[in-house]
């Protein structure tokens, strides 16, 4: 059951907010003690998968629908950027807020038709229509450039520290809107559709409603952080339409705690940390990558948040 | 004239091969409610299990398609065990899990035979011709295993004890534990009759495609899409839906372009979500 004493109790609210303060103020202050380019591209890395995991939450972490087609925003957006970026030159302060806008509009469309199916079905639908936005991409080669995609974007900052600031910036934003949206009262009825969206709809919530306007938010930002990418990199693919960048983020939301905005925090830095830390491992990586993946979903289904939370509890003795 | 031999026959390899994985998924959908996630994965497991028995260890092909089989099973019978079973109630954990055990099993495979796909000679050798077409004995005998299990799996659940308690559990379980069965039972059996079932696929098909690690995504959309079209839950539903999808599939690949065929799937998925979700056989869906 929802408890409403606690999420309204002030100091729960300081507590998590204070947080997230320490962790904008080492977000900021980091590039004080790493210098070194490799590190400052991961973290770069790190902030962008923080904000899809994160975007990828608001609507399935709170409401429970799976979006397996995160990556149709993603790369939707990407390629949009890159077109207009490409052919009409605008730059990326234009070209975020429209990649964006675009995956706004596409999960419009998408939610409008689906979000009145349930669990399963809604699963499906994302995942159609993120691989055929793949097939698209590879079918129109002479568009969007097929397997090896566009080149010569634009970069975003001149350079590595431009774009981590950038997206720390962003990333910083983007985590304090999605905290203000959970404490409001519209985050509220998103958790009660979560938990019982019968009940909801009998206390007179347009229920689909709400999910869709929640989908078009998540497929913003998915969008806005699709194109940043585009323009650091430089280039566009269709890996960031392809299906396993989907279940990458759904995987990182999940392995940190999902509908808890900190939780995919820790699982998006987790994951990319150490996607990148096993590289001597050479090809056992990814075995190894998957297995803890499937043995923290097994042991901690509740996500890491949830283990960390109860052993801090623990040790200050609040709970035995 | 050649094209229309060619679509048909095709068209009915690749339905009864449609029908064959999703006859499991729906299947594990209607008795236990579950979207099993793993099932692309059980198909991919059945492939590198016959490459590893005929090609690496060069057993005979019978054993090695029997060990693939209920190995596989036992397999599925795991999951289903220490996988699903804690949070059966939980659709999204379900979901989440079983696709988490999908990536496993691909960077398993991935580990051990690398990207690249690997081919295992066909379990029996020549061509038939039908006018001017030539199909291999080997897509030939796929179709008869398939369509063959495809009614023997039905014979199953009508027919023998087992198979009537699956059909008690998915009809009604509580009533079902009023009769003496144990549900928990019913769907572990469930679970290693279906993954046992797209095993066989995996199996049949590693002579004609290769086993690749990627191998289990598409497969498992598109049983996604049949089991969709067909009504969740709904064998015959499956099996219709499956030769549908089978010749449409050839059709657009035969008369449009080599392209198109697996789009195919997707929108019929979309279509079939918006204009008519409970399926064309199915119950009311929810």
């Amino acid at each position: 059951m929802l408890n409403l004493n606690g999420l309204y109790e002030p100091r729960y609210i300081n507590k998590r907010l204070l947080w997230l303060g320490v962790f904008g103020l080492a977000v900021l202050l980091a590039p004080l003690v790493v210098d070194d380019i490799y590190y400052l591209e991961l973290l770069f890395l790190c902030h962008y998968y923080v904000i899809l995991a994160c975007s990828w939450d608001l609507l399935t972490g709170f409401t429970g629908n799976v979006n397996f087609g995160h990556a149709f925003f993603i790369g939707g957006a990407g390629f949009a950027g890159a077109l207009l970026n490409l052919h009409l030159g605008w730059g990326f302060w234009l070209t975020l807020p429209i990649g964006g806008l675009v995956a706004a509009l596409c999960g419009l469309v998408v939610g409008s038709f689906t979000l009145r199916l349930k669990g399963p079905y809604f699963a499906a639908v994302t995942f159609c229509f993120a691989t055929l936005l793949y097939k698209w991409i590879m079918i129109r080669y002479e568009i969007f450039g097929g397997e090896e995609g566009l080149s010569g974007i634009d970069w975003l900052m001149e350079t590595s520290a431009g774009n981590y600031y950038f997206s720390g910036l962003l990333m910083l934003a983007v985590i304090f809107v999605l905290y203000l949206l959970s404490k409001s009262s519209f985050g509220l009825i998103l958790r009660s559709i979560g938990e019982n969206e019968t009940a909801s709809l009998g206390s007179g919530i347009n229920t689909t409603f709400y999910k869709i306007v929640a989908f078009m938010i998540s497929a913003f930002i998915a969008g806005v952080a699709g194109a940043m990418y585009a323009h650091a990199q430089m280039h566009v693919g269709p890996e960031m339409a392809h299906d396993s960048l989907s279940s990458l983020v759904l995987i990182m939301a999940v392995v940190g705690g999902m509908g808890t905005i900190i939780g995919p925090i820790i699982g998006a830095y987790l994951l990319t940390l150490a996607n990148e830390s096993l590289r001597f491992m050479g090809e056992f990586r990814l075995l190894i990558y998957s297995s803890a993946v499937v043995a923290i979903i097994l042991f901690a289904p509740k996500g890491l948040l949830d283990i960390f939370g109860r052993g801090f509890r623990r040790i200050a003795g609040q709970e035995r | 004239m050649s094209t229309l031999i060619n679509i048909l026959v095709l068209g009915a390899i690749w339905g009864a091969l449609y029908s064959l994985i999703s006859v499991g998924f729906t299947l594990i959908f209607g008795v236990a409610g579950i979207i099993n996630l793993s099932h692309g994965a059980f198909y991919m497991l059945g492939a590198y299990l016959a490459y590893t028995f005929i090609t690496v260890l060069e057993m005979n092909v019978l054993l090695a398609a029997l060990l693939a089989v209920s190995g596989t099973a036992a397999i599925g019978m795991l999951i289903d065990r220490f996988g699903i079973r804690p949070m059966r109630d939980t659709h999204v954990y379900v979901l989440i899990i079983t696709l988490a055990f999908s990536l496993f099993f691909q960077e398993l495979m991935y580990a051990i035979y690398g990207p690249h796909g690997k081919a295992v000679k066909s379990f029996v050798s020549g061509d038939m011709v039908l006018g001017d077409v030539h199909v291999s004995y080997q897509k030939v005998l796929t179709f008869f295993v398939a369509g063959a299990l495809v009614v023997l799996l039905r014979f199953f659940i009508k027919k023998t004890k087992t198979g009537r308690s699956i059909e008690a559990v998915a009809q009604n379980r509580d009533a079902a534990v009023f009769m003496g069965i144990q549900p928990e039972r019913v769907y572990l059996t469930t679970m290693g009759v279906s993954a046992g079932l797209a095993a066989v696929a995996g199996v049949f098909i590693a002579p004609i495609l290769e086993a690749v690690p990627t191998m289990w995504v598409f497969p498992l959309f598109k049983a996604f899409a049949v089991v969709i079209i067909g009504g969740l839950g709904s064998i015959e539903g499956a099996i219709i839906a499956g030769m549908l999808l089978g010749y449409s599939e050839t059709m657009v690949s035969v008369l449009i372009s080599a392209n198109y065929p697996d789009m195919v799937y997707l929108v019929a998925i979309i279509l079939v979500l918006v204009l008519r979700p409970r399926g064309l056989l199915g119950k009311r869906a929810h």
